[in-house]
């Protein structure tokens, strides 16, 4: 579908990118090694309470869960608001996310804790806040886009609603939403790493530590990890 | 074959459609004319109930569309509009296929007949089948787009400009080809158009509208030797005359039996408008019109190509 719409991807850099993040989850002594050849000054080079494959496994799943969630709430939100009925609902609804958007994940967490708890559960409430916008608003943005001439047409030749939404309105409106999905995915694989905060894990954990130690090294083992998820991410959607 | 029975049509303070009748005999094209804003399209829309009219009624065979189901009713009535209309992330075969999909058929069937279109309009299916509408030029989009409208084989067609946005000469060609295609259907044709030219050329008969208002509804022939009203001869113009000749051939008109030495030739294929063009250049009021053996059949004058035309 995306070769024929005209995205081209260069799946011999993906392809690396994600033999190298695999490398760096798995041979934690050679990312250590590397660690130590970056910085030469530094003694503690990697995070010694936790795996990194572990770090990366609890960042995932954060991510996904969160991701999900979004892209459900998302695509009902934006499916809801195309409708005639939930047209006139747009300005509360798109005001509403917007203030989600604007609103610190971070202080979502703090005020999330007291209420459920240390742990990956405010961290997913405020990803998926934070996250809801970008799917929703190119949701509508691709529907709209889609030119009104060509939903005559398809009207002309006698297909129904149902049919002119799931065989002309929705694949064409595909690349815009799938360009919201694939923003709001990397999105949340850096926001994930503020879930170290709250006790949630991920590969935020020694990025704090290192923050906190003054070990640029532990800040290196989180952020390279997430830097290139979130790369794949964005080369591959 | 379509009837409409005094319909009217507003949009807001706007009257669309005023109380417009008419009625299409089986296998006619009938030409909706007149200039931007007079409701042609509108009319044109209301057949297949794109647009819902106010009041009156449309009969399409006898049966008043008001009371079909609509998206029934345009599978049965094809619809082509300018070269957008096709759907760019579909194959040309499933452009074309589309109808016969929400008719139901099989696949061997759908496969047989968008073949079969395909040849129809002029594309080779093994060439076109597989290619997407942005790798066509707006001429052969366009005759996909007859094809599609044509897929499920309906006895009625309603085009709104639909070589509008190609240039002239493909316009030309096509034209000519939808013509001869229509013909040898039977297909009932309404052609929405704003280009004369192309209404006098298509037309069995011309439905002129200004301001929401049929203004007259008869063969060109008709519309310039026995205009309604002042607003006829205006809207068609002085050069209505030999855009009326474009539509004749020589064949058929008397030759006189002189010596055609020393005058321009032209077949009795050649349409009249060609001829005065030859004669003009010629400097002659007289042409050779051969015999197709090589040969003159006889000697057309400029008297009787005039009068071949009034009558």
């Amino acid at each position: 579908m995306g070769e024929s719409l005209g995205i081209r991807r260069n799946w011999p850099i993906v392809s690396l990118m994600i033999a190298a993040l695999v490398w760096m989850t798995l041979d934690q002594a050679g990312f250590g090694r590397l660690l130590g050849f970056l910085l030469p000054d530094e003694t503690t080079l990697l995070y010694e309470r936790e795996t990194l494959a572990t770090l990366m496994g609890q960042h995932l799943v954060l991510a996904g869960v969160s991701g999900a969630l979004a892209l459900v709430i998302g695509v009902a939100l934006g499916l809801m608001l195309i409708t005639p009925a939930g047209a006139s609902f747009r300005d509360l609804v798109v005001s509403i996310a917007n203030f989600g958007q604007t609103f610190p994940s971070i202080a979502v967490m703090a005020l999330l804790v007291p209420i459920m708890g240390y742990g990956w559960k405010p961290v997913v409430v405020a990803l998926v806040i934070y996250s809801v916008l970008p799917v929703m608003l190119n949701v509508v943005a691709g529907i709209e886009n889609v030119p009104p001439a060509m939903v005559d047409a398809a009207q002309g030749t006698g297909m129904n609603a149902r049919q002119r939404f799931l065989a002309v309105q929705l694949p064409l409106a595909m690349p815009i939403i799938l360009g919201g999905v694939k923003n709001m995915l990397v999105i949340a694989v850096g926001a994930a790493t503020l879930g170290a905060i709250v006790g949630a894990g991920g590969l935020g954990v020694p990025i704090m530590a290192g923050a906190n130690q003054f070990k640029p090294a532990l800040v290196l083992e989180g952020a390279i990890p997430s830097a290139f998820l979130a790369l794949i991410i964005d080369r591959t959607l | 074959m379509i009837r409409l029975e005094h319909v009217t049509k507003c949009f807001a303070e706007n009257t669309a459609v005023d109380d417009v009748s008419l009625e299409i005999k089986a296998g006619e094209l009938a030409i909706l004319l007149g200039p931007s804003g007079c409701g042609k399209t509108t009319t044109l829309r209301s057949i297949n109930r794109m647009t819902d009219i106010d009041s009156g009624t449309i009969f399409v065979d006898d049966i008043n569309v008001l009371e079909q189901q609509p998206d029934e009713l345009r599978r049965r009535i094809g619809y082509v509009i300018q070269s957008i209309g096709l759907f760019p992330h579909l194959t040309i075969a499933r452009n074309v296929a589309t109808v016969p999909r929400l008719l139901g058929w099989d696949a061997e069937r759908t496969n047989k007949r968008v073949n079969e279109l395909l040849e129809m309009v002029g594309l080779d299916p093994a060439l076109y089948a597989m290619k997407h509408p942005r790798e066509l030029s707006g001429g052969e989009q366009q005759r996909v787009g007859v094809a599609r409208a044509l897929a499920a084989d309906p006895a009625v067609l309603l085009m709104d400009e639909p070589f509008g946005a190609l240039d002239p000469l493909s316009r030309q060609r096509l034209q000519v080809e939808f013509r001869a295609l229509q013909r040898e259907l039977g297909t009932t044709v309404v052609f929405v158009t704003h280009d004369i030219e192309e209404a006098v050329l298509l037309g069995d008969r011309i439905a002129l509208m200004d301001h929401g208002r049929l203004i007259q509804f008869d063969r060109p022939e008709t519309l310039w030797l026995s205009p309604a009203t002042p607003f006829v001869s205006s809207f068609f113009g002085e050069e209505f005359a030999l855009k009326i000749l474009s539509r004749h051939t020589v064949f058929g008109i008397a030759l006189e039996r002189v010596s055609p030495d020393g005058l321009a030739q032209v077949t009795a294929e050649t349409s009249l408008k060609d001829a005065l063009a030859t004669m003009v250049s010629s400097g002659r009021d007289a042409l050779s019109v051969s015999d197709g053996l090589g040969g003159s059949a006889g000697v057309l004058t400029f008297s009787a190509l005039v009068h071949a035309v009034k009558e």
